[in-house]
């Protein structure tokens, strides 16, 4: 009955913001506009003619009010006036391509993160890799946010092939391909080189444990998480031949390779000698140590 | 139920199309198909649900609504957007909206829904490969609203809610008196924070303080699986059989979080950015367990058999984790960027657990009847672990075609973990202080002229030593894409992945590599089609030495992957219909020898402008070729309505 009221949450939230918006449209005034005489860019590009829609604008429309012609496209690409009158000479327009381009995205989105940073962040504007590569910042398929060229995984696959493939691959993998989650639910894609832009909740934890609450803690007799590794000790989250993402084909192949006691200075104990890891009982040690993640009463992980 | 919660949210919806409707419905841009998808699965229905899980059922494959700049003449909203996908038959729906007011409020809010589900055979599963005996068939919702008041004004305030509840019956095994028993496991977890704060831009400099409360609250409630009194062993103890005649527990657990945060944002000059922020996050956890069950056991440590035990335990934990850093971002040139920073974090775990344990109906090995007896065990633990990261990173663009980045940064760990005797099996590993230093050095080059780009990156770990075996001391990290379009038709493109890692410490000798190479191959004939390709082979040899806990004796563990993928795709777009498809094959002749095929087909037909058809088929076999009643063959079949008002 939970994951109906949920679901209601949802639809009711749904039903509501759409009506509002249709009711937006019944008393749709004319915004005041701002004719301007001479040529205007939408004359020649259909992106100037779609731009009303457009994110961009809104801040634009809030600031000067209605429509605004080529003042408008000016903001990014400087005056038109000299390549309108050269018949549209590109060399006389501000282009937003390549690193220069980047530049001019950057007069507005410069303001850096703690774990961002548009200048040396991983997709750090370059003429190879800039805004452009990923975002569509005249139009946009109305099925993207943040002005997407196309959705997130497809768009990381451009380049990523390989973490791509990951997830079609192995049989154990995080469900991109049903839509659960998408590449930049775990990585930001502005995000600054350590740990693959990997992103934390707000307390520095493992972003993992943002939807895997129940492995979050904190526990009394806690395990790897947070002491000296994190989830991705034990689990591969691009995709795992084995179950539950782990490393390695069997649980005890996977626990003994910390558990052995062949050297003097690790953390990680020895199992008792009662385990016989040739009998399938002691080769899936999670059979016994069900609370692998941490628990709050058992110091051997027992319940 | 499902079919019911799937009914319900088709019926909201057509709700909320009709009142979109009713007042200009075709000025929103608007998108929506819905529908049902049909299941047909062969071999190992659970299986697939563990892999897959895509169910029978109404399913809102997907809805997009976008009014930006389309609601002037409304006050308190001039831009809406919402997407949703896979509402209904799941396993995988979300929502978002984005909704606003330049100047005056941004809402954003998500809703997931995910059905979790695990049943595989040989997991965890002392029997051998039959049917796993820890399963789960749970659900998870996720919802998370953010409020931002005034945006762009000086003073910006800001309202967030998390919500994370994850709900739902399994399995699981519990070992008690020298056996194990499976458990009907009923778990309840409810995890969510509130937030409050403010963001500010005054001039030069911006900021954000936030304070947010997270409780969780878990309950977890146990009981003998049917079936399941005779408990996995089948042998005796001195004549006497192991059973349980019944199991009850209930574990309640429930943690404050109280974390504050709070970041400066200046610009110093205009060439040069600083940045500084401390986290603090308290979490405090309280639980309590109650535990009675009925049977005929065994205790070795007591040396008695025993008819009963009445177990109780109340722990407490305190983890503690700040964070405090700066970083300088200074625009050196045009092109050049430096970036230098140091973050420390710290972090606290202090608990103490109280269990008391009651067996009663003991006799000793002789037959003698003897008093109940009570342990009692106080352990209390402790961690503490203070990490310091340095780092700096030059980027330069400027340099026509290529753009350089290249970084160090140094990390320092310094861990402490207070052994408590309770923990203590074998003695060594379980305590002590432990230090490691790792240095890293970084690039990464791209090139980028006409048809061709080529990006490079590479890591260079070095650390002084582990802190747990698996831990390396140097590990490289390189990794090349190189794509080339020269031609209107064709893009080429391929990839080359290499890790290494090994620590030669004596009685560690771990090592451990990767190769992963893909190529691909797009192309367009003619405009309205396009035919991908790719092919990635991927190896991987690890290999480290382990001890037999049985007899001591030294064991390599040696796992690998040895896997060739081809994949294809289709696409044809004409005027009124569109046409996707691809096709996969993985096959793993590694540690785990299977393979996977996947495969599917849609078909988008527009019949006018506002209504179409979709039809979906996609196929998935697995064939595992360790247990082979895991394999299974699954078909699903969806058809759906478009809508685009």
């Amino acid at each position: 009955m939970k994951h109906l009221s949920h679901g209601a949450y949802a639809a009711a939230a749904l039903a509501v913001l759409t009506a509002g918006a249709a009711v937006a449209q019944a008393p749709a005034k004319p915004a005041p506009a701002k004719v301007e005489a001479g040529p205007a860019c939408a004359d020649c590009h259909d992106e100037a003619k779609f731009f009303a829609g457009n994110p961009h604008m809104r801040g634009y429309r809030a600031a000067h009010g209605g429509a605004a012609g080529n003042a408008v496209c000016a903001t990014c690409h400087g005056d038109g006036t000299k390549h309108m009158e050269a018949e549209g000479d590109k060399t006389l327009i501000v282009s937003l391509r390549g690193r220069s381009g980047a530049a001019v995205c950057a007069t507005c989105h410069k303001q850096s993160a703690e774990r961002s940073s548009f200048k040396t962040g991983v997709h750090a504007p370059s003429e190879a890799v800039n805004c452009l590569s990923c975002h569509a910042i005249h139009k946009s398929d109305p099925k993207q946010a943040s002005l997407l060229v196309s959705e997130p995984t497809k768009l990381c696959a451009t380049c990523h092939q390989d973490a791509a493939s990951s997830f079609r691959t192995f049989p154990y993998a995080h469900r991109l391909k049903e839509g659960a989650l998408s590449c930049v639910s775990c990585h930001d894609p502005h995000g600054r080189s350590a740990k693959h832009a990997v992103r934390e909740t707000r307390a520095g934890e493992p972003g993992c444990v943002s939807c895997h609450a129940e492995v979050r803690g904190p526990f009394i007799f806690t395990h790897v998480n947070g002491v000296a590794g994190d989830c991705t000790s034990c689990h591969v989250p691009h995709g795992s031949s084995y179950p539950h993402q782990l490393q390695r084909a069997t649980i005890a192949a996977q626990c003994l390779e910390c558990h052995s006691t062949l050297s003097t200075g690790t953390l990680g104990s020895q199992p008792p000698s009662f385990h016989n890891i040739s009998l399938p009982r002691y080769q899936n040690c999670t059979t016994c140590h069900v609370a692998v993640h941490g628990s709050q009463r058992s110091p051997q992980l027992l319940k | 139920m499902r079919t019911f919660r799937s009914a319900f949210l088709v019926a909201a919806l057509a709700s909320t199309l009709v009142s979109a409707g009713v007042a200009r419905a075709q000025a929103i841009p608007f998108d929506l198909e819905v529908g049902y998808r049909f299941l047909d699965v062969i071999g190992s229905e659970e299986s697939y649900r563990s892999q897959i899980n895509e169910r029978e059922g109404f399913l809102v494959r997907g809805v997009h609504l976008g009014t930006d700049g389309k609601t002037d003449g409304f006050p308190i909203l001039d831009h809406l957007r919402i997407d949703g996908s896979d509402l209904g038959a799941g396993p995988a729906g979300s929502l978002s909206v984005d909704a606003g007011l330049t100047g005056a409020y941004r809402l954003r809010l998500s809703y997931r829904h995910l059905d979790q589900f695990s049943a595989l055979a040989g997991f965890a599963n002392p029997l051998g490969a039959l049917t796993g005996q820890q399963t789960w068939d749970r659900t998870r919702d996720m919802v998370d609203v953010n409020l931002e008041l005034l945006p762009g004004a000086v003073v910006t305030p800001l309202f967030g809610y998390t919500s994370n509840n994850l709900t739902g019956p399994g399995y699981t095994t519990y070992t008690v008196g020298q056996d194990e028993f499976r458990l009907a496991q009923d778990l309840t977890v409810h995890d969510q924070e509130f937030r409050v704060g403010a963001g500010f831009h005054a001039g030069a400099f911006s900021g954000e303080f936030l304070q947010g409360w997270r409780r969780d609250h878990e309950i977890e409630k146990d009981s003998l699986a049917p079936g399941a009194g005779a408990g996995n062993n089948t042998g005796t103890v001195l004549g006497n059989n192991l059973d349980l005649s019944s199991l009850a527990r209930s574990s309640v657990t429930d943690v404050n979080t109280p974390t504050s945060s709070f970041f400066l944002r200046g610009f110093a000059t205009d060439a040069i950015q600083l940045m500084a922020f401390y986290v603090r996050a308290s979490a405090s956890a309280d639980s309590t367990d109650q535990e009675n069950l009925n049977g005929s056991l065994v205790s070795f440590p007591l040396a008695r058999f025993f008819t009963g035990l009445a177990d109780n335990s109340s722990s407490r934990v305190q983890n503690t984790m700040w964070r405090v850093g700066g970083r300088v971002e200074w625009h050196v040139l045009d092109g050049v960027d430096v970036t230098g920073g140091f973050v420390r974090r710290h972090a606290t775990w202090d608990g103490q657990d109280l269990v008391s344990s009651l067996f009663t109906g003991t006799t000793g090995y002789t037959g003698v009847t003897l008093a109940d007896i009570q342990t009692i065990l106080n352990a209390q633990t402790s961690v503490d672990r203070i990490e310091d990261v340095y780092d700096v990173q030059v980027a330069a663009k400027g340099f026509g075609p290529f753009g350089v980045r290249a970084g160090y940064s140094r990390i320092q760990q310094d861990l402490t973990v207070t052994e408590d005797p309770s923990e203590i099996l074998v003695p060594g590993g379980q305590g002590g202080n432990f230090t490691r230093n790792i240095n890293r050095i970084e690039g990464a080059l791209t090139y980028g002229t006409g048809p061709f780009f080529a990006a490079a990156e590479a890591s260079w770990d070095d650390a002084n030593q582990s802190v747990l075996r698996t831990d390396y001391l140097t590990r490289n990290r390189e990794r090349v894409r190189v794509t080339w379009k020269g031609l209107p038709w064709l893009t080429l493109g391929a990839t080359g992945l290499w890790v290494d890692q090994k620590n030669d410490t004596l009685g560690i000798n771990s090592k451990g590599s990767s190769r992963q190479y893909t190529g691909d191959v797009t192309l367009t004939p003619v405009k309205p089609l396009r035919l991908h390709g790719a092919y990635s082979k991927l190896q991987a040899d690890n290999t480290i030495p382990i001890r037999a806990p049985q007899d001591f004796s030294v064991l390599d563990s040696v796992d690998t992957e040895d896997g060739q993928m081809w994949e294809a795709g289709l696409g044809l777009k004409l005027d009124k219909i569109a046409i996707d498809g691809f096709w996969s094959r993985f096959a793993n002749e590694g540690s785990y020898a299977y393979r996977l095929y996947r495969g599917g087909a849609r078909v988008d037909f527009d019949a006018t402008a506002h209504v179409g058809l979709i039809g979906e088929w996609s196929i998935d076999r697995y064939l595992d070729y360790q247990i082979s009643t895991s394999s299974f063959r699954a078909n699903r079949y969806g058809v759906y309505l478009k809508w685009r008002p």
